[in-house]
């Protein structure tokens, strides 16, 4: 786990550091004043329901987004790069630090291309000027590090599995050597025995590769297996970050706790006691003032329904936006298992 | 923390019912273009009332294919074999063999919906956009009951207030896209238990749910089974769900029950290679291992069915000569649980 010691050395610099980031659809407050870091090396997890902004987040953060409130800086071999102000050519050449990998392998690879030339469009597309056949050597690279035969690259995506596809879309991803890569959803769409496959694979990579990942999902116990820390949002907010340990064995913010009850326990003889919340998750255009989840939260005061709680560190490396977190540190839903 | 929490062994009141559903030698193939797909093969369990049977698997173990079948709910280019038997106790206490009835069949148009319900993973798809969560409640109803509109009108937003909708007689008037996603499946379980169904089948009722739904729509379930001592069978692909939901377990492979057993058992005392890995390959909340176990390979396609043991391609433990030559036979291990794997029996 990487400390928390301030260095002046840009090198110990947070990778991507993010204040007070808005993005605003319309009405639809979709990200609305978030702040964090996103450390060189590690896998940060983005976890939330429906609609709490977090797939918003990774593609500002990749600006595949324009309109963009806030500070959005990485930090990159001593320069600090303000992703906002990047357009056109720059942009571009920017992108190969940077890439995405989607959720649904069926739909993200063109069926009418051969899985070469998928893997090397993002070397085609960017600034850098290569030969042939240094593409050709930098695909059949990555590819076998993605575990793919070399056989394989001359084929079409309709003749792989999903586990196979998935791992086209993260040699295609990885084939520029990118800093970054945020990972939306990346496992979910497979079965479980493959799941597996592929978040080892993805753990592998990282460590050879010391590439940086945020790792969006609604699952769980996938974000716990893989994340060194991870960020809880509702409703378009941070509500909680630590390190993963600390967030599933002493969260301190109700929602994540009412989240972590909620996960169905493989364990047949369990109680199964989800806190019950009342209503439903708010809408993002009209958010509740205060707190966005005290319409929700079994705790909430009037202070709640009014203030807006301060996005704090209440111990070294744990942030969390709730009024009353040290109160509620012991409240249950700890989780043991 | 609330008085209706239970766990599964107390919602579940089907240990010891009569048996309402007895399913023999179920075998089913596809004709496709590209050939003939066997989707089942030889599946036999049966459900008591009251009792809720999970059925787990991963794409393509055929376990919608299965619960379909039992309202035959089949696509046109599917083939029951001779052999299958899907026997029913109907409320007036005859038997049916529902693989014997022809589509459109008035018996058939009965136990769908009447004494069979099911329940999907999309509600949005189960609801016309163009009429009324009422309206279709009522038709469901009227279809199976002689009842008059008030009357009706009464029972579904009695059943939508059950259900947990708030201001029920004006949801009642409005549209499935007028409701949010949870309050939504609500609906459509409401609208599968007007008739009061004896079995509810759910194909992955909670998939597209947020975990904060789901564990709602779970507890919902769990109330009004037993409130209602219905039967369930619940297929999904999530084992913790299984184990909040379904006291027996079966465990599917490319259309095979490879085990089969008290969820218990199942999890805590996995038999088959295949549930084992399962189990193993699922990533857990106490992080720290971070390297996970995966089932080797990949799923077959359906088009290149293995021989034997669905599972030898892919089977750690494999048995060179006898796990592909032949399928292996059920081999009961314990009360409750058997496995279909050579290295048992």
């Amino acid at each position: 786990m990487a400390d928390n010691n301030q260095s002046p050395r840009a090198q110990d610099a947070p990778l991507i550091r993010i204040e007070d980031m808005r993005v605003h659809f319309g009405p639809v407050k979709a990200v609305d004043g978030i702040s964090f870091d996103i450390r060189r090396g590690e896998t940060l997890g983005l976890v939330g329901e429906s609609g709490s902004g977090k797939t918003t987040v990774g593609r500002a953060i990749l600006r595949a987004l324009d309109d963009i409130d806030g500070k959005l800086r990485f930090t990159l071999d001593d320069t600090s790069t303000d992703l906002r102000a990047l357009r056109g050519e720059k942009l571009r050449a920017f992108r190969k630090h940077m890439q995405l990998i989607f959720q649904d392998p069926y739909s993200s690879l063109n069926p009418r291309m051969t899985v070469r030339d998928i893997i090397a469009e993002p070397l085609e597309a960017g600034a850098e000027r290569l030969s042939k056949s240094e593409i050709d050597t930098r695909v059949r690279e990555i590819a076998q590090k993605c575990r793919l035969n070399l056989e394989h690259l001359r084929r079409f995506p309709h003749a792989f599995s999903g586990g196979q596809r998935q791992r086209i879309c993260i040699a295609r991803a990885l084939v520029s050597n990118p800093e970054f890569v945020v990972c939306d959803e990346s496992v979910s769409a497979l079965d479980v025995s493959i799941q597996a496959d592929i978040l080892n694979l993805l753990m592998d990579l990282q460590d050879e590769l010391n590439t940086t990942y945020l790792f969006i999902a609604h699952d769980l116990s996938v974000v716990a297996q893989i994340s060194d820390r991870v960020a809880v949002m509702y409703v378009g907010q941070l509500m909680e970050l630590t390190d993963t340990v600390t967030l599933f064995e002493r969260p301190l913010h109700p929602y994540t706790k009412a989240l972590f009850s909620a996960i169905p326990r493989l364990d047949p003889q369990s109680t199964f006691e989800p806190v019950r919340l009342a209503g439903d998750i708010p809408n993002p255009s009209d958010p509740p003032p205060g707190c966005r989840f005290s319409t929700r939260c079994p705790f909430a005061r009037d202070r709640c329904r009014s203030e807006q709680p301060a996005w704090r560190e209440v111990q070294p490396g744990h942030l969390v936006a709730c009024h009353f977190a040290e109160d509620l540190a012991d409240e249950p839903r700890s989780l043991s298992r | 923390m609330n008085s209706t929490a239970a766990t599964v062994e107390q919602a579940d009141t089907g240990m010891d019912g009569k048996t309402i559903l007895d399913v023999e030698n179920l075998s089913i193939d596809f004709m496709t273009d590209e050939g003939r797909i066997t989707a089942v093969q030889d599946i036999s369990f049966s459900l008591k009332e009251g009792e809720t049977l999970g059925i787990v698997g991963e794409s393509g173990s055929g376990k919608s294919v299965t619960t379909r079948a039992l309202i035959r709910l089949l696509a046109s280019n599917a083939i029951v074999d001779d052999r299958s038997r899907i026997e029913l106790t109907r409320r007036d206490g005859s038997r049916v063999d529902i693989c014997g009835l022809t589509p459109g069949d008035r018996t058939l148009n009965q136990i769908r919906g009447g004494e069979i319900s099911m329940i999907f993973q999309e509600p949005m798809a189960s609801f016309s956009p163009l009429r009324t969560i009422g309206t279709h409640m009522v038709e469901a109803l009227q279809l199976h009951e002689n009842v008059s509109g008030a009357e009706a009108k009464k029972r579904s937003i009695d059943l939508l207030e059950r259900v947990g909708i708030a201001n029920a007689p004006e949801r009642f008037r409005q549209y499935s896209f007028q409701l949010s996603g949870g309050m939504r499946q609500r609906a459509m379980i409401a609208m599968a238990l007007v008739t009061r169904p004896r079995i509810l089948i759910a194909d992955e009722p909670t998939t597209a749910l947020d975990v904060t739904i789901q564990a709602q729509i779970l507890e919902l379930l769990r109330d009004l089974q037993r409130d209602l001592g219905m039967a369930m069978v619940f297929i999904t692909h999530d084992l913790g769900v299984i184990a909040q939901i379904a006291r027996k377990v079966a465990v599917m492979y490319l259309g095979r029950v490879i085990e089969e057993g008290t969820t218990a058992n199942v999890i805590y005392q996995p038999a088959h290679p295949y549930t084992r890995g399962l189990l193993d390959a699922l990533p857990r909340l106490d992080a720290g291992a971070r390297r996970l176990v995966p089932v080797g390979g990949d799923i077959p396609s359906p088009l290149a069915r293995p021989s034997g043991c669905p599972f030898h391609t892919r089977c750690p433990q494999i048995i060179e000569g006898t796990c592909e030559a032949a399928v292996p036979p059920v081999t009961p291990i314990s009360d409750d649980h058997c496995v279909s794997c050579y290295l048992h029996g």
